[in-house]
């Protein structure tokens, strides 16, 4: 297989930050190395930092999983990519040998990992009766859900016998407390919607009706799920899954879709709740126009298990999750070459055929919240000084920006009032940037 | 607002049997619901009709967006520099951003678009200057978004002539800072049009604008603004009186001048090789016109010293040579002999000195204070090495910084790094591989005792001023592998002075292999 990166920019893509993207440059010189060498699973190199060990960087070539004995924090970190650069630019001084035994250990442990996951998620063998102690589990399981059910619906009906009005003087216990009746019930993701309705008072000027809403959604979700044999198979999955059943990911593999594209890796956002730090990435299909939404979960500082060079291209299969709409992927295996995107994104042409796009995939599944938007020739605006921004199609329509810190002044640095193409999420209100292409460079933001 | 958000606001208890219809498709669904509950009917219908409306969102419009940027004329710097820009605005060699900036400049080339943010975020004044000519067509149309950018409205963009060929309408519709540009243009090419071009408008301008415009006559000075300055010492505002007096000093044969003279001839004389001092005690109505201020305005300095100053600051010492019919070096020996007057005398010649420009006195000041028989103490002069040392050329001032290398005891060669960062940038070929020479031999000494701070050694301090100043074609010397000595080395082999020191030479060659770098990607 052999190093499926071929340019500087597309290496430098995959650094975490400016610093360590300057820093990996300078140790992209043979002298700061001991040893190099690449094999067709991997590239490994032992690089002389100050201390009295050399820092040793291993990379899996089959997923560009990367690891360093370095204590630094940033996934790559410098060595890494310094290593990655040298390979990419004089391929000759890394030479191809067998590899030492702390990459060969460490490429078995990998293998053991996934290998042991595999076995986890081998389905069992159809026709195998569940065990007497699993019918049991699955009764108590239903037993528990109705209950819950029953009580959210009480709970729901009391806010609107007495009158949205009350909620302004709820404490957060209020939200709160009914969360954690609905995580006893084994339904978790009723929770965190429970749970996301206490931001909802006075955040806006119309939070009536943002309250309202959800709370109806909820309540049509409640009343999908007591009825769920009524639905489409496909919608069913997605009911179950939005209530909090865990989808098993042998469930994945068995009724999930694999879809083979060139796949557009358009950007990446980063949340933290209570440590845990949540990392979605959005790709876009060329040929099939799939948008895929790949999620990764890691606690505290620890470093994401898989790296994802952004704003290329790259031929993948992706296992999407079962359900009415596709969206949530996971990634199989990269096939071909990482190639930086350099061509116009393909994206709605304006912002009411966007439009219809979402109406169309709620229709499929009315609980969506969030959608890749990718639109094509669509300028970004700064109103008032830069407190407010927004982009425009060629119509003259206009989408917000989401409210942020830092605002959008390289928007308008690198667009300069000119239409480009652009990549963000939109959450049903705000768009947040993920990237755009401006003279066939595409600049992530 | 929604008859639904209105209902669920109050409450279904006050109103258990409303009926809401939408006039849409959600009402033939809402009446199919089989549920009983009002609550649950409004719930779910609430349920309904959001997400009709979410499917069926329409955006808002705006009719009219911002002229965009016009197209470039100039070409962007390439990725390489643009790299080596980028770690500079974050402060990293960030002193060697006038020469790179200018270097851009001079190749006709721009920044790129990338790079806009970090440079229009620059708060500092010249760099500033250094920042405008390279922003290209973008940066000045991005300026106009952001209050923090309104500097760049400052400055005039285009070609001195294209500027000029506009001074009507910038000088009637500019900012005031684009008002001062094109007056300072125009004292330059025409300084009698631009006088009147003022003169003009003098009445009608506010005390700050007038202090400010005036200040343009350092440009192209004569005999000929007199007239206009001598009216100027009777302006209301007192930044305008100070401004005009200054301006007026500089015109050696001014009637102002004359006054000074006077004056000053009334306070000094010469007679048995000894200077005499003799101060008014009451102070005329007419030197306060002229600019003295009365009262002194630093801290510890006597009545008298404090007018003696101001007069003899501004009177050009090549007077003194003619009126008392003696030179400057036996003027300045004199001083010697009145313990009470000579560091204010001293200082005094060394401003006037410097004001005038007069390279010989600058010269004869230093030097005699650099006499191995001058006491450090008796060398008030020394506060006034850095303005000195701008008066004298560059070949006769790169001289003088050498003599201090050579004799370490030499009384000016306490803080002499701050002498060096004054001489003319570049350093002469000979001067630079003297310096490296120097260094050199420093560092083969060099000892890191316990209380041998690199913040005291002048060397050490001197390199960030060598970083900048060094000529390229001195450029190999510094670039060779830097030692330090090798017995201070056995002795403490994990100092932090020696750390501090390896540290700061690597930045050295780093800084000079990056000015290296610029002009070899930006060929001129």
């Amino acid at each position: 297989m052999g190093l499926q990166l071929t340019s500087d920019d597309q290496v430098l893509a995959l650094a975490p930050d400016s610093s360590a993207a300057s820093a990996g440059k300078k140790l992209a010189q043979t002298k700061h190395w001991k040893s190099m060498g690449q094999s067709t699973e991997a590239l490994w190199g032992e690089c002389q930092g100050s201390g009295k060990d050399p820092y040793q960087v291993r990379v899996d070539l089959a997923n560009l999983a990367i690891t360093c004995s370095c204590p630094s924090r940033k996934l790559p970190c410098k060595h890494a990519l310094g290593l990655l650069l040298i390979t990419v630019d004089t391929p000759k001084v890394v030479p191809t040998k067998e590899p030492p035994e702390w990459v060969t250990s460490w490429l078995a442990k990998r293998a053991a990992v996934s290998k042991r996951k595999e076995t986890k998620e081998t389905p069992k063998a159809p026709g195998t009766p569940p065990t007497a102690a699993q019918i049991k589990n699955a009764e108590k399981r239903v037993t528990q859900m109705t209950k819950g059910l029953d009580q959210l619906d009480l709970w729901l009906h009391d806010l609107i016998r007495n009158g949205l009005a009350s909620v302004e003087s709820q404490p957060h216990t209020f939200w709160e407390s009914q969360k954690a009746k609905m995580v006893d019930a084994q339904m978790p993701g009723i929770g965190n919607r429970v749970l996301r309705l206490a931001e909802i008072p006075h955040a806006s000027s119309n939070w009536p009706e943002k309250l309202l809403s959800e709370l109806g959604k909820l309540a049509l979700l409640t009343h999908s799920f007591r009825q769920i044999q009524r639905l489409e198979p496909a919608l069913q999955l997605d009911v179950r899954q939005l209530v909090g059943e865990p989808i098993k990911q042998e469930e994945v593999s068995t009724l999930g879709q694999i879809i083979t594209d060139d796949w557009l890796i358009l950007g990446q956002r980063v949340s933290t709740e209570d440590k845990l730090r949540r990392q979605a990435t959005w790709m876009l299909g060329t040929q099939t126009g799939q948008e895929a939404l790949v999620l990764q979960f890691a606690f505290g500082m620890s470093p994401f298990t898989e790296v994802f060079p952004l704003g290329v291209r790259q031929c993948a299969d992706l296992t999407f999750w079962p359900g009415a709409s596709l969206q949530r992927a996971r990634v199989e295996a990269r096939r071909g070459e990482i190639v930086p995107l350099r061509e116009p994104l393909p994206g709605a042409e304006t912002i009411e055929d966007f439009f219809k796009r979402v109406a169309k995939n709620l229709a499929r599944q009315p609980w969506q919240e969030r959608f890749l938007c990718t639109l094509r020739n669509v300028t970004p605006v700064c109103h008032n000084k830069g407190s407010r921004w927004s982009i425009r199609d060629t119509t003259g329509a206009v989408l917000p920006l989401a409210q942020s810190e830092e605002q959008y002044w390289r928007l308008l640095a690198l667009a300069g009032g000119h239409p480009v193409d652009f990549a963000a999420e939109w959450d049903g209100e705000t768009l947040l940037p993920l990237g755009m292409l401006v003279d066939n460079t595409y600049y992530l933001l | 607002m929604d008859a639904f958000v209105i209902a669920a606001l109050v409450g279904t208890a006050q109103q258990p049997n409303l009926e809401i219809t939408t006039g849409t498709g959600i009402d033939s669904l809402t009446t199919q619901l089989a549920v009983t509950e009002p609550e649950h009917k409004l719930l779910l219908s609430a349920g309904a009709w959001a997400l009709y409306r979410q499917a069926g969102k329409v955006s808002e419009t705006l009719s009219t967006i911002p002229e965009p940027a016009r197209s470039e004329s100039q070409a962007a710097c390439t990725q390489r520099i643009t790299t080596l820009l980028e770690s500079m605005f974050q402060g990293e060699h960030d002193n060697l951003l006038p020469e790179a900036l200018e270097r851009i400049k001079q190749a006709g080339l721009r920044l790129p678009h990338e790079l806009l943010i970090p440079a229009l975020n620059i708060q500092d004044k010249e760099l500033r200057s250094a920042i405008f000519p390279v922003l290209g067509e973008r940066g000045r149309w991005l300026s106009q978004f952001n209050p923090s950018w309104s500097w760049v409205g400052h400055y005039l963009p285009g070609a001195e002539e294209a500027q000029l060929a506009e001074a009507e309408s910038i000088w009637q519709e500019g900012t005031q800072g684009q008002r001062q540009s094109i007056l300072r243009l125009l004292r330059a090419s025409d300084p009698t049009k631009a006088r009147e071009r003022l003169a003009a408008a003098w009445k009608q301008e506010k005390a700050d604008a007038r202090t400010e415009l005036l200040n343009t006559f350092t440009v192209g000075l004569s005999a000929a603004d007199e007239e206009f300055l001598e009216k100027a010492l009777d302006d209301r505002a007192a930044g305008v009186r100070a401004a005009a007096a200054s301006l007026l000093a500089h015109l050696t044969n001014s009637a102002f001048a004359a006054r000074m003279q006077k004056r000053a001839d009334a306070m000094l004389t010469y007679e048995a090789k000894k200077l005499i001092v003799t101060v008014p005690t009451t102070l005329e109505k007419d030197w306060l016109r002229d600019g003295i201020v009365a009262k002194p305005t630093a801290y510890g300095v006597g009545q008298h010293t404090w007018w003696l100053t101001q007069v003899l600051s501004l009177v050009p010492p090549a007077h003194w040579v003619e009126h008392f019919g003696i030179s400057a070096d036996k003027l300045i020996g004199a001083t010697r002999a009145n313990a009470d007057w000579r560091d204010t005398l001293v200082s005094c010649w060394a401003s006037a000195a410097s004001l005038h420009r007069d390279e010989r006195w600058s010269m004869a000041l230093w030097d005699w204070a650099s006499n191995p028989s001058t006491k450090k103490k008796d060398a008030a002069v020394w506060n006034e090495q850095t303005s000195l040392l701008e008066c004298i050329s560059q070949h006769e001032a790169e001289q003088r910084i050498l003599s201090l290398f050579s004799n370490p005891k030499h009384p000016g060669n306490e803080d002499w790094e701050d002498a060096l960062a004054v001489l003319r940038k570049p350093w002469s070929k000979e001067f630079g591989d003297s310096y490296l020479q120097e260094l050199h031999s420093h560092l083969s000494k060099l000892e890191f005792k316990k209380n041998n701070s690199p913040y005291n050694d002048s060397w050490y301090q001197s390199i960030d001023t060598a970083k900048i100043a060094l000529h390229p074609a001195s450029f190999a010397g510094a670039l060779k592998d830097w030692e330090l000595s090798e017995k201070s080395s056995d002795t403490s082999p994990s100092s932090w002075q020696k750390t501090y020191w390896i540290e700061e030479l690597k930045k050295f060659t780093e800084a000079i292999r990056i000015r290296q770098r610029f002009i070899e990607e930006i060929v001129l």
